[in-house]
């Protein structure tokens, strides 16, 4: 679907993230770079979609911390720059991001965080990253919509030149993912270039270091924003309400099915804590309610902050309003409910007994391969590694695999520790990007330090869970221009591993021996496992108008065994209520690999009519 | 048009489910509508269930719709229609496509994939406004594929007169978003979901 993040004037529906991207090009940003991780995704796919028709620079660099250096790079010479990523990113890159505040920057520069509540699309650990901008030394911003998107994200630039340091944004999932109306002002033509000035090195060095820390605090101690970034929206009686982010909402439209009129502060500059504002809204109230989703960030400092301005003020926070998970407007409704002595039931979710529809992977997909012929190939105890992106699906049944998923990169990492903690030889599964992201240090580490383990890479040139995105192994950049695409298992071989072997993964029989023979060797060994994208496949046969052949069930040969679909798992492949198997010829990608695992060879291509 | 019309796309992920949500909010834009859509991406796409929140009215504030307050249910599979009752109300109108997409831990856990008659009876206890059509079966039938059954369902809704806008509106939207090589196909497969309304 075409977006309109580049329309001239008026209006528009853009997405949380789209809009992001629009108010970089209305502060003038020509310069981008970010490492995909859902839900902030879209803004760096926006960016490489449109960097070229602006004039503009886009990257997906190989790492958060990667990306971020590039975006400090630019913003050191002068140019305008904008870098994100998702909340783990931000771990990944918070290293190279507190130094920033103390060297400065010469240009704007903005660094958008999406957290993730409710962990819709987030395999390690429910996270609210409002505690980094404390470390960090910088504003934080939190949007609560599309149009604030925008609008947040030309002020950041504005008050990250105004401080001369960076200035970071956090959404959530309901405002990344968000669409809605947004207003649209004019694209500025920024600078693409620019002259980087030297003379900084000393304010990330002591002795100066301690002196330029005074300095931020001072900065960020004096820091106060105008009446639209925090807003109070006017209402009656001594009980209140202050919100952030996607919360205002679930406030605003619980207080109208409750039919309320509370005065309600919205925040938007959350870091520094807008101290005065508080003050003046809670000075003359008997109760306030504090909504926010996750941890209790501003009820903490609303509570510091009413210990002097009104002792007697009853602060409600985190005891009404849930700590985990995201936020709804019935729960919304429920906490007001109740602090308001309304008589209210709130309505309750329906709950039907249904099966579960867990994510799978698609039919077609190398990795389900990949998993069926290492599963044949090793012990059945075996410990398996696993690691972030589609392959997390290890976990689910019928693949049944995965045993533990921590971080980007860390399948081998923990692989090493639990060979070196047991006398077993673990399997560390890791997706191509993973590899290029983090998993490079732990695979030096299994050569450095003796390792008896296997690491399987399974590489299918994408990062392909979060939308398809070049890596260094796709031979394209995010721009669509030519690059070396790095084969996975020169650089093993570089890193002198004990074995190294590429395998198809769509040869199944293959994958399994090669593994059972590599399995045995002792030492560090890793297996490629080479299948491409089956959904960038197969978007691109369709695109060429190529057919793919799909495959059949013979019913005469078929003895109902079930393993293609009960233990192989393939979308594709569907029972009917007589037990009869059969592939749906709408899902199935033709990728063979169930006519592999038949063990009766009942599965074959259709049949071409004559 | 009422105050506020709440929509809930459903679907399994990779069905088009975000396109058609994206196609109703666009026709509203253009009718003068405020809109508000709420959608997941990522790990929920991969043959996941997927839900996607779409109001249109004057002014709104959530991007989400609470329980029992969805005007219309759309979805593009039999069971995913179930799982969005908990928005609905007596008023609410369920249409959806009748093929079904067993999910495999359905067949692993043994947890019996319902029949169509007991998702309509099961429905109706929410409310007697259904709607089923064979979208994706009808679409395969004429294209050799699935891919537009979402097309086939918004011409059927654009039929049904639910959604406070014209045929011409909903016409207008896909002139402008579906891409040139697949323009003509998709007013075609509109077409005919717009001509399976009896």
């Amino acid at each position: 679907m075409k977006s309109d993040v580049l329309k001239k004037k008026g209006k528009a529906i853009l997405l949380g993230n789209e809009a992001i991207v629009r108010g970089a090009l209305e502060a003038g940003v020509m310069f981008a770079a970010a490492y995909p991780g859902t839900p902030s995704s879209e803004i760096g796919m926006t960016f490489a979609k449109l960097a070229k028709s602006v004039g503009a620079y886009f990257e997906f660099s190989s790492n958060e911390k990667v990306a971020t250096e590039v975006a400090a790079g630019a913003a050191f010479s002068g140019v305008k720059s904008l870098v994100c990523f998702k909340h783990f990113g931000f771990n990944v890159a918070s290293d190279s991001i507190y130094p920033l505040a103390y060297n400065g920057v010469q240009a704007g520069m903005v660094i958008v965080v999406a957290d993730d509540p409710g962990c819709h699309s987030s395999g390690q650990s429910e996270q609210d990253s409002r505690y980094f901008p404390r470390i960090g030394h910088m504003p934080l911003l939190e949007p609560a919509d599309p149009q604030e998107c925008k609008d947040f994200t030309k002020f950041a630039f504005s008050l990250s030149e105004k401080l001369n340091i960076p200035v970071i944004i956090r959404i959530t999932t309901r405002v990344a993912h968000a669409s809605s109306v947004v207003n649209l002002g004019k694209i500025l033509k920024g600078k693409r270039k620019g002259k980087f000035k030297k003379g900084n090195a000393h304010r990330t060095m002591p002795p100066d270091m301690i002196n330029v820390h005074a300095e931020l605090n001072d900065k960020l101690h004096k820091l106060s924003v105008n009446n639209k970034i925090n807003f109070v929206k006017p209402g009656k009686g001594r009980v209140g309400i202050i919100a952030n982010s996607v919360a205002y909402h679930y406030v605003c439209e619980a207080m109208k099915e409750l039919k309320l009129n509370l005065p309600v502060l919205k925040l938007g500059l959350t870091w520094p804590f807008p101290e005065t504002v508080v003050k003046n809204f809670i000075k003359n109230l008997d109760k306030v309610l504090i909504v926010e989703e996750l941890e209790p960030v501003i009820e903490k400092e609303v509570s510091a902050v009413a210990k002097d301005t009104n002792p007697k003020l009853k602060v409600i926070g985190k005891t009404h309003i849930p700590d985990i998970c995201e936020l709804r407007q019935e729960l919304v409704m429920k906490a007001l409910a109740k602090i308001t002595n309304k008589k209210y039931s709130v309505p309750e979710e329906v709950k039907l007994k249904l099966p579960k529809r867990l994510p799978t992977f698609c039919p077609g997909c190398p990795h389900r391969a990949t998993f069926w012929s290492v599963k044949k190939a090793v012990p059945k105890d075996t410990v398996f590694g696993g690691d972030i992106g589609c392959y997390i699906m290890g976990i689910f049944p019928p693949t049944n695999m995965t045993d533990f998923v921590i971080s980007m990169g860390a399948s081998e990492g923990v692989s090493h520790g639990v060979a070196k903690a047991t006398d077993k030889k673990p399997v560390a599964f890791i997706g191509d990007s993973t590899f290029f992201h983090a998993g490079m240090p732990g695979l030096v580490n299994t050569v450095f330090n003796k390792s008896n383990m296997m690491t399987v890479c399974l590489d299918n040139r994408w990062t392909a869970m979060t939308g398809h995105q070049q890596n260094p192994g796709t031979g394209m950049t995010a721009m669509g221009d030519k690059t070396k695409a790095l084969k996975i298992e020169e650089i093993g071989k570089a890193f002198e591993l004990d074995n190294v072997t590429v395998v198809n993964a769509y040869n199944l029989k293959d994958t399994t021996e090669k593994v059972k023979d590599v399995y045995k060797k002792s030492g560090s060994s890793l297996i490629v496992s080479k299948g491409e994208c089956r959904l960038q496949f197969m978007r691109r046969a369709r695109h060429k108008g190529i057919k793919v052949p799909v495959f059949e069930i013979d019913p005469e040969k078929c003895t109902k065994c079930g393993i293609c679909l009960e233990k192989f798992g393939c979308p594709a492949i569907q029972r009917t209520k007589d037990g009869t198997y059969f592939i749906d010829k709408a899902v199935c990608w033709g990728c063979s690999a169930c006519a592999q695992v038949c063990p009766v060879n009942a599965i074959s291509p259709v049949k071409k009519k004559k | 048009m009422k105050k506020e019309f709440n929509i809930i796309v459903t679907g399994v992920g990779g069905q088009g489910v975000l396109t058609l949500a994206g196609i109703i909010a666009r026709t509203a834009l253009d009718q003068g509508y405020d809109v508000k859509a709420s959608e997941l991406h990522g790990l929920a796409m991969r043959f996941g269930s997927l839900e996607a929140h779409l109001r249109i009215g004057k002014k709104l504030s959530s991007p989400l719709i609470s329980f029992g307050k969805a005007n219309l249910v759309i979805a593009h599979e039999p069971l995913e229609v179930l799982r969005a009752v908990k928005y609905a109300n007596k008023k609410t109108v369920f249409v959806f496509d009748t093929r079904k997409q067993v999910p495999i831990i359905s067949y692993i856990e043994k947890t019996p994939y319902p029949s169509l008659s007991n998702i309509k009876k099961r429905l109706q206890k929410f409310s007697k406004n259904i709607i089923s059509l064979d979208a994706s079966d009808e679409t395969e039938k004429a294209t050799g594929s699935t891919i537009m059954a979402n097309t086939y369902m918004l011409g059927r809704l654009a039929a049904e007169e639910i959604l406070p806008f014209k045929k011409q509106a909903f016409v207008k939207t896909l002139r402008k978003i579906v891409p040139k090589y697949a323009i003509d196909d998709n007013l075609r497969v509109f077409e005919l979901g717009y001509k399976s309304k009896k």
